[in-house]
């Protein structure tokens, strides 16, 4: 299975912000909508893997990782999601298992 | 009839000399001083009168005596009170000014400093002057120079400003912001971990995002008043240590959460469900009400130590895991804590 890469600090910003885009710039809604949506949509056309990368930022509030991969979840599927993407989050290791907890989270 | 003629031709004469009087640009320039000179005197008179009288248009001036021991550790009720009485003026209508008198001020510490300072500011943007003077207490004068404090209120102190600054401020309206969070957080970083290349602290800048969100989204009740938060950072950089305050002068937590699930449990209880995320269960969105969970998380896994918490009547020490009830409330959220070599990295 080939993969494709998102890095959140390159492809996005290196300040992600919170949850709306009223909120501020950068938001998981933000994100979500010009980003993660297109990249994920493009893996499963290929029939490949997303990596997301969280390294590099200055930080994430839960708030914005909650936002995006909440409607991740919501628009393709939660089985479709944890099957086809892949966390890497060296910094800060407990990402990884709050984000797959805000995936299966979804009803 | 020669007299009537007489007397016309003189009146004649007289209207024609005070019209070329009046067309002559020295009278012009007198009449005009002398005009303007009458309503100064007016205005200054309507003034003095007015601060005496209580007249209607009066420039209403209101003193705020600030207590001797000005700290959250050693007077935190006496801090509150103060604060409490402080926001009432802001409450008040027509108040023009206000001095707050630190003549007798012993102590004074960057929580207490940073709640009034959040006050001073709110008074500011309605368009109320804030002047104050400088404590006759050399430590506690010393302390106010070196946060750069004065330069936050009007008066001749203004302008002091000293090398040593180690006190920033960030103010916020209505939006997150994460850029300015972080370069408090890469300051800080370089006080505490004077060795260490990458100024990050992922999690400390994460939790800096929750407390800004909640003050945006959910701490005014009130949607039609000004959404502000302030965060401070006072270093000090013998001690590696960098203490950090957050305060917003919304509702409060409690009562937030009181207003959307109207609890009849006691205010500590709520505000330490709140922290374990017990309220974010209830809410059909499950998603909702992690950010204070985060913050708990944060002193939990050492990021940060020393978190204490008031809002509304409600003290919380997580570090020494003592709550009490406060006699007087604080409308608002106030936050501190400490990043020193102790925390995780």
């Amino acid at each position: 299975m080939t993969k494709h890469f998102l890095k959140i600090s390159k492809d996005f910003s290196e300040t992600p912000g919170a949850r709306y885009y009223s909120d501020g710039n950068f938001s998981g809604e933000e994100f979500y909508e010009k980003i993660l949506r297109y990249a994920f949509k493009e893996a499963l056309e290929d029939d490949s893997k997303l990596v997301i990368d969280l390294d590099g930022t200055e930080g994430y509030a839960t708030s914005f990782l909650d936002e995006t991969f909440m409607r991740l979840a919501k628009e393709f599927g939660k089985e479709t999601v944890l099957k086809n993407i892949e966390l890497i989050s060296i910094e800060e290791p407990d990402w990884k298992d709050e984000i797959i907890s805000y995936i299966k989270d979804v009803e | 009839m020669n007299k009537q003629r007489r007397k016309r031709l003189r009146k004649r004469q007289k209207i024609s000399q005070i019209k070329a009087l009046k067309s002559n640009r020295r009278f012009k320039a007198f009449t005009r001083n002398q005009n303007r000179y009458k309503r100064r005197r007016n205005q200054s008179f309507k003034r003095i009168r007015s601060e005496h009288t209580g007249y209607k248009n009066a420039l209403r001036k209101e003193e705020a005596i600030l207590p001797d021991i000005f700290t959250i550790n050693d007077n935190l009720e006496g801090v509150l009170n103060f604060i409490y009485k402080s926001k009432k003026i802001l409450e008040r209508r027509k108040v023009h000014q206000v001095d707050f008198d630190f003549k007798n001020v012993r102590k004074v510490d960057d929580g207490a400093a940073t709640m009034l300072l959040s006050i001073c500011s709110d008074m500011d943007s309605k368009g109320i002057r804030v002047r104050a003077n400088q404590p006759l207490e050399p430590n506690a004068r010393e302390f106010i120079i070196k946060s750069g404090f004065m330069q936050y209120f009007e008066g001749p102190h203004r302008k002091l400003k000293s090398e040593l600054l180690n006190m920033t401020i960030k103010k916020g309206k209505t939006k997150i912001e994460q850029k300015d969070s972080a370069g408090l957080i890469h300051k800080s970083m370089k006080t505490v971990f004077t060795e260490k290349a990458d100024l990050r602290n992922q999690k400390l800048q994460g939790m800096l995002i929750e407390l800004m969100t909640n003050s945006v989204n959910h701490a005014y009740l009130n949607d039609q008043r000004e959404k502000t938060w302030y965060i401070s950072t006072s270093h000090y950089p013998n001690q590696n240590k960098v203490e950090f305050c957050f305060v917003d002068n919304g509702d409060g937590i409690i009562n937030t959460i009181n207003v959307k699930f109207r609890l009849l449990i006691d205010n500590v209880e709520i505000l330490k469900n709140a922290f374990n995320g017990d309220y974010r269960s209830r809410t059909k969105l499950r998603n909702r009400g992690r950010g204070l969970v985060a913050v708990k998380d944060s002193h939990t896994k050492m990021t940060i130590r020393g978190l204490k918490v008031i809002t509304n009547n409600v003290f919380l020490d997580f570090e020494n895991n003592v709550t009490f009830k406060l006699a007087t409330p604080f409308s608002g959220t106030f936050y501190s804590w400490i990043l020193d070599k102790s925390c995780k990295q």
